[in-house]
């Protein structure tokens, strides 16, 4: 019974179609995220006003029992968003825009396949321009526990290296995401704490905290979280001085092949203005792809993936 | 060089006409950075390199399970006057089934782990181009060779037929280490014969590792003073036995390279750094230190087995190397700004005391237009093998605008 009230008391205000709160438990579970921000304890009024809302919205919990726990919406995020279908292809566009305007280009084949439930995936991508990266693979070998394997293939020296690359720290070829953007986290690497239902762009979302539980460059991420399709619609990353770092939105949502796929995203760095758009065309789910196309032999020879 | 002609006026019509074609414009420049009073003699002394190069790539598909590849290169470097075209690629691929592939002609491979330390690596170098500071790729010369790959459940295995080639040393117009006394001629290595090599790779959990065995003819050439006042090159025989793994430790990336290497010695050889039989190893630990920061260390370690053998090969005024050589490699590279600028600093250091130092800079200036430089530092006791080079110290710059 303590610990329910601990978790009731760390929500804000509640709102009539916020369903029942029941983030994980755990020490940073214990503080309210504006208490984080604003450094504040709301002291013994706060405790009972906590044990009013308990007793109050305790039935408004139980009319929304079938709403997930703030981990469980993470968890249907990351399959919607990381790991739907069993195995997709994709034409990758990245633009890199500066705050003055200028504009790079990344364009690539993206391979993806599930390596069934376990949560490991593989990853291969293939870049066709701009003209000095034409021929560069990289391999994502993706696991759900622990780092990922990750190889580069140099296509003027026929050379594959496997390469050291900080997954929550590491731009993707420059771009503002990093490759845990690319390839998705685990949900065991953050606590999450929901926060309240909202509305994004004339959706119904779950808006959910989260904070990792180990280094990385961010302190607090949140995420709008698409209530129907489980996509995330919005991120904001936030440093530990609460100042926001970075902001990831879904500029297009489409349904191909049965499965709702954010066509279109946007990462803004806002501590520079840099930004990097993404579209993804050509999308195809479930062809097939098997553990024969995640291989050395296909960097070298991306057309031996192609068949 | 007549093959090469024709390779690079034919297949360029077949990739145009596929619409296939690509390449780069790049000039590189490296000036010397010590007095030019020693290298007084030299075609290229206070102007190391001056190199206008035009490569044309090209692609032709005609229809499933065949291709054909074609990278030509013209070069004009006016330090050292001389003017080529030259194929460095030209290959056709054949692919009769997802599991097995063909590459027939001229092209470049890669094996082992190492990044500048090569334990099985047996395919030539171009330390020319290293030591002049020339972007990575040309840090590879390709080979005549017939590549056969198969994939056999998890195991790949690879089995190439070469005609054997050399390292592309220091040109002797370039670098005073190499410079030849006055009137001395050189004769072309030998190069009869051919190279076979298999290697067999696959992943032992979350390793990779491999396994190689080759019979070629060293890389390096043995020197011979012959008569009428010249130096004969050769290509001596040499049997390699080898394995390598990688895989992620701690936060990095751990490589690993052994090799047992028998070279048949000739005497009267006057390259103290051919050895005969040795076992050769490699150790290294790659991580990423911060945000686009990158580490890395290696440690190689080359020991002779025969070493009376050795000594017993060399002409009689060469003074031996040690018996065991050993170079520690250590990188730290650091990309800002969304990874257009690159800057960093990589060091290698020879137990012979021999040190050379290469820091650089890289500049994306826009998609396809990049801006390379840096400076060389050779140093340490005249007889080591980066010491000797103090001469040879030089700062570079390249620019390539790729298309």
């Amino acid at each position: 019974m303590n610990d329910y009230l601990h978790v009731l008391r760390i929500q804000p205000v509640p709102q009539a179609d916020k369903p029942a709160p029941q983030g994980g438990a755990g020490p940073d579970h214990l503080a309210p995220s504006f208490m984080h921000k604003h450094g504040k304890d709301h002291g013994g009024g706060a405790d009972f006003l906590a044990l009013v809302a308990a007793l109050t919205f305790a039935g408004v919990g139980a009319a929304h029992a079938q709403a997930p726990a703030a981990p469980d919406m993470i968890k249907k995020e990351l399959a919607a968003f990381y790991y739907s279908g069993k195995d997709m292809s994709a034409r990758v566009s990245m633009r890199l825009i500066n705050p003055e305007g200028g504009v790079r280009e990344r364009n690539m084949t993206m391979l993806r396949a599930n390596k069934g439930d376990t949560g490991d995936q593989r990853y291969l991508m293939v870049f066709d321009t701009p003209a000095d990266v034409k021929g560069m693979s990289f391999l994502i070998a993706k696991f759900a526990k622990g780092d990922d394997d990750r190889w580069m293939y140099f296509p003027a020296l026929k050379a594959i290296k496997r390469i050291a690359a900080d997954d929550k720290k590491s731009s993707f070829v420059g771009s503002d995401f990093t490759y845990e953007d690319v390839s998705g986290r685990d949900v065991d690497e953050e606590r999450h704490v929901f926060v309240k239902a909202d509305q994004v762009a004339g959706r119904k979302v779950f808006v959910v905290e989260s904070r990792p539980t180990g280094k990385t460059d961010y302190a607090m991420r949140t995420v709008w979280i698409d209530q129907e399709r489980w996509l995330p619609l919005k991120e904001e990353y936030f440093g530990g001085d609460g100042k926001p770092l970075r902001v990831f939105s879904a500029d297009k949502v489409e349904q191909v092949g049965g499965q709702w796929t954010i066509t279109a995203r946007t990462m803004k760095n806002l501590q520079t203005g840099h930004r990097t758009e993404v579209v993804f065309k050509e999308v195809r789910y479930d062809i097939g792809l098997g553990d024969e196309v995640f291989t050395e032999r296909n960097m070298k020879n991306p057309s031996l993936a192609a068949k | 060089m007549k093959k090469a002609w024709l390779l690079a006026a034919v297949l360029p019509s077949c990739a145009l006409a596929a619409g296939g074609i690509g390449g780069y414009a790049q000039q590189h420049l490296a000036y010397r950075a010590t007095g030019h009073g020693p290298c007084a003699g030299l075609p290229a002394c206070a102007t190391m390199a001056n190199e206008q190069r035009l490569q044309l790539h090209g692609e032709w598909q005609p229809g499933a399970g065949i291709g054909a590849t074609l990278r030509t290169d013209a070069v004009h470097d006016r330090a050292v006057r001389t003017t080529r075209l030259v194929a460095r690629e030209a290959y056709l691929d054949l692919t009769p089934s997802p599991e097995v592939s063909l590459r027939l002609g001229r092209q470049v491979i890669t094996w082992g782990v190492g990044d500048y330390l090569f334990v099985n690596d047996i395919y030539p170098k171009n330390y020319d181009a290293f030591f002049t500071g020339k972007p990575f790729d040309h840090m590879k010369e390709a080979v005549d060779a017939v590549k056969l790959n198969a994939l056999v459940g998890a195991i790949e295995a690879e089995l190439v037929l070469a005609r054997p080639r050399q390292d592309e040393t220091p040109l002797r117009a370039r670098f005073l280490a190499a410079a030849t006394p006055p009137g001395m001629a050189v004769q072309a290595a030998d190069r009869d014969g051919s190279d076979f090599a298999l290697r067999v790779a696959g992943k032992m959990g979350r390793w990779d590792g491999a396994l190689y065995v080759a019979r070629y003819r060293a890389r390096e050439p043995a020197t011979v003073g012959v008569p009428g006042n010249a130096l004969e090159l050769e290509l001596r025989p040499t049997r390699h036995v080898g394995a390598s793994a990688t895989g992620s430790v701690a936060n990095g990336v751990v490589l690993a390279e052994l090799a047992y290497v028998d070279t048949d010695l000739r005497a009267g050889n006057m390259n103290p750094y051919l050895f005969g039989r040795r076992l050769k190893a490699l150790l290294g630990y790659a991580t990423e230190l911060g945000h686009d920061l990158s580490f890395s260390a290696q440690y190689h370690h080359e020991a002779e087995l025969d070493y009376g053998r050795y000594l017993q090969s060399l002409a009689p005024m060469v003074e031996p190397a040690r018996r065991a050589q050993q170079t520690v490699y250590l990188r730290l590279h650091k990309r800002l700004f969304h990874q257009t600028l690159g800057m960093g600093v990589q060091a290698f250091a020879s137990f012979d005391g021999g040190k050379y130092v290469n820091s650089f800079a890289s500049y994306s200036i826009a998609d396809g237009l990049n801006l390379e430089a840096g400076f060389n530092w050779f140093g340490g006791p005249a007889a080591s093998r980066y010491g000797m080079m103090h001469h040879d110290r030089n700062v570079y710059a390249s620019l390539r605008y790729s298309f």
